[in-house]
């Protein structure tokens, strides 16, 4: 009976009045959200680069500090703000939330650590597990990604508490891009190195201001060399590593380099 | 060929060579170049537009004003030929001897090449080889493309020896953005630092040059360019260009609100925003300045037949000595459309890089079959982004600045001008 009192203290009397303006402070708070969202989505997607993705990693933010202004605007409408009365709803919420939705909430949580830390921001090139894709949405829960065949895919930010994030970019406009290409032993590395160089420095996706690196490994079945630059724009990785492969092997072949030929069955069979 | 007038700040009206003491024409090195900038107002209204292009990829609000202007007409060719005759590159070519003059007096040998620099539109090549034929330098012809993929490096021993001067007008046409293509430009660049091609000229567009820099850098202090045009300069070079054709005083008169331009001949010295707007539109890209003040010239309708009165008898007696000139308000620039942008920019991009290219080296050079890139060329004609002119497809002048705000806002490489 005393605890009921108690519970009936901490809320206020929400009569019509209070009621409505509740209604109106959620609903415009969506709307607001939802406004933000597509408004600087469609912006950003419009634009290029670095301005791009400035404007789409904003997005989280913004709504962020909507969800908490809502909350402030809300709360005092709700409950007296005493630090006792505070104390004990939160707790009492807590306790509820943490046993019924556990999961759920380790996910909102984890969303306001990622929009925190920026471990991936909307415009991110990011691999998760096996998902890889660009980063369309930091949603409070999930982050959402579109792979490079175009499959939306929905990964909840609670996998950031166990789970390595790979993030290509990093904010960047740019990304490292290789190609393999995997050569016989016997031929002219230095030519090759080269040769590879220059087919990079001759791409029409190249950012030129960035590095050309190639790495080149021995191995027991041949050469492996790996040619790495940047394109001018993240999402012509694909476009820009196949240029380098194709243009790479024609002009691999044309200079009488042999590729490497891995025998399909192994030796021991 | 015909003689050019300039106008001193005076406004008097001087037989041409002036360069050295108005500063028209000036060759300076490339970290010198001022690129003219906007009146507050007017960056504003660019970046109202640049905003709202993000929205709509035409700008509507420019059809409005061109139907406004439906009342003008376009200046027929000859009239234009008297308003703004096409440039005497002879006052170009001495402008640059001017600023060479000390390094072929001197002989030092390890300074042996003058590298110039220009700007595209500005015709860098006729200015280069004017120069050679004053001096009688051997002109190199540049390879063919063919010969250039082939790696046909004869070409590199067909050069001059003995110490004569030369000059190679066109480094720009003598590669190609192809891993065959760099073996000439490697060799020449080897050459020519070893001290092996004695002392001679080199022009580049500046396009190329910002891709040859990340081969083989040149030091900077054998490098001129021509000096932007500002506001002033431009005012100056458009007084003198009308003032050598036209006997009469001309007005050029703004056809949006009837404001005076630029008058010539005129005494003051006050440069309108009009025209500073165009300096910094064209980044004191003269050719393209006076390209688009070419199309933005107008007169208007011969539509009136019927007897003057006195009154206007006494304003036609007033027209013998003064005509007036009218200029259209929204510079003519295409927009290109969405939906085609990503191959369009490779391909405007590789086109700017060479300073125009033979349709049939194309796929060589951009991952795109030859029927696609050809249909792309055919829409972007179609459009005024691309012309086709000897033998070579090349960006069109009035779409130049758009596309390099482009190719810019993406990164791409870009010059420096």
């Amino acid at each position: 009976m005393t605890d009921e009192t108690q519970v009936v203290q901490i809320f206020k009397t929400i009569d019509a009045t209070v009621g409505l303006e509740l209604l109106v402070i959620i609903v415009t708070a969506i709307i607001l959200i939802v406004a933000v969202q597509r408004t600087l989505s469609w912006v950003g997607n419009r634009l290029q680069g670095k301005k791009r993705l400035n404007l789409l990693v904003m997005v989280p933010f913004i709504r962020l500090a909507i969800i908490l202004i809502t909350f402030v605007v809300i709360v005092p409408l709700l409950i007296e703000p005493s630090i006792q009365n505070m104390v004990a709803l939160l707790g009492t919420v807590a306790v509820a939330l943490g046993f019924a939705l556990k999961d759920y909430v380790s996910s909102l949580i984890a969303g306001i650590v990622a929009i925190g830390e920026r471990n991936y921001r909307n415009g991110d090139w990011i691999r998760v597990g096996d998902i890889y894709g660009e980063v369309c949405h930091v949603g409070m829960r999930t982050v959402e990604v579109v792979t490079p065949d175009d499959d939306r895919v929905l990964i909840p930010h609670a996998l950031l508490w166990n789970q390595a994030i790979f993030n290509s970019n990093n904010g960047d406009a740019r990304l490292q891009c290789a190609a393999d290409f995997y050569l016989h032993p016997q031929h002219d590395g230095i030519r090759v190195k080269q040769l590879l160089e220059d087919v990079a420095l001759t791409s029409p996706f190249l950012y030129i201001d960035k590095p050309i690196i190639v790495i080149v490994k021995e191995e027991p079945w041949g050469t492996h060399y790996r040619l790495k630059a940047y394109p001018v724009d993240a999402a012509q990785q694909f476009r820009f590593t196949s240029d380098l492969t194709v243009r790479g092997k024609t002009m691999l072949l044309k200079c009488d380099v042999r590729f490497a030929v891995v025998p399909a069955v192994s030796d021991s069979e | 060929m015909n003689r050019f007038h300039a106008i001193s700040k005076s406004g008097k009206t001087t037989d041409t060579l002036g360069s050295e003491e108005n500063g028209v024409w000036t060759f300076v090195s490339p970290p010198d170049y001022e690129i003219p900038g906007l009146p507050a107002h007017s960056a504003m209204a660019n970046a109202w537009v640049t905003f709202k292009q993000i929205f709509r990829r035409v700008d509507e609000s420019s059809q409005t004003l061109v139907k406004q202007e439906s009342d003008l007409r376009s200046l027929s060719h000859v009239r234009l030929e008297h308003l703004v005759p096409f440039l005497d590159l002879r006052i170009v070519s001495e402008a640059l001897n001017a600023s060479v003059v000390d390094w072929l007096a001197t002989d030092d040998s390890g300074r042996s090449v003058k590298w110039i620099i220009g700007q595209p539109y500005t015709d860098h090549a006729q200015t280069v080889r004017l120069w050679g034929e004053r001096h009688q330098a051997i002109t190199i012809a540049s390879p063919s493309c063919e010969q250039i993929l082939a790696g046909k490096v004869s070409w590199l021993d067909d050069w001059p020896k003995n110490g004569q001067l030369w000059v190679l007008p066109n480094l720009e046409h003598c590669f190609l953005r192809h891993p065959d293509g760099l073996k000439f430009v490697r060799l020449l660049f080897e050459r020519i630092d070893s001290g092996r091609f004695g002392r001679g000229m080199i022009g580049c567009d500046s396009w190329a040059w910002s891709f040859l820099q990340r081969i083989w850098p040149v030091s900077q202090a054998d490098v001129l360019t021509l000096q932007a045009f500002d506001g002033l300069r431009l005012v100056q070079l458009l007084s003198g260009m009308t003032a050598s054709r036209s006997d009469k005083r001309v007005r050029f008169r703004s056809a949006a609100n009837g404001e005076d331009i630029l008058t010539v001949p005129s005494d003051a010295d006050q440069v309108h925003s009009e025209i500073t707007r165009l300096a910094a539109h064209c980044r004191g890209n003269v050719g393209i300045a006076l390209h688009y003040w070419r199309r933005c010239l107008r007169s208007e309708a011969e539509t009136d037949t019927r007897k003057p009165n006195d009154q206007e008898e006494t304003e036609q007696k007033n027209e013998l000595s003064e005509e007036s000139v009218w200029v259209a308000s929204v510079l003519p620039e295409p927009v290109l459309p969405v939906g085609m942008e990503e191959d369009s920019t490779l391909l405007l991009h590789v086109l700017l890089i060479h300073g125009g290219l033979p349709g049939s080296v194309l796929s060589e050079l951009l991952p795109l079959s030859y029927p696609l890139c050809m249909m792309l060329l055919q829409r972007l004609q179609r459009i005024g982004f691309v012309q086709y002119r000897n033998d070579r497809w090349s960006i069109h002048e009035l779409a130049y600045s758009f596309v390099r705000n482009l190719l810019h806002g993406r990164a791409y490489l870009v010059d420096d001008f």
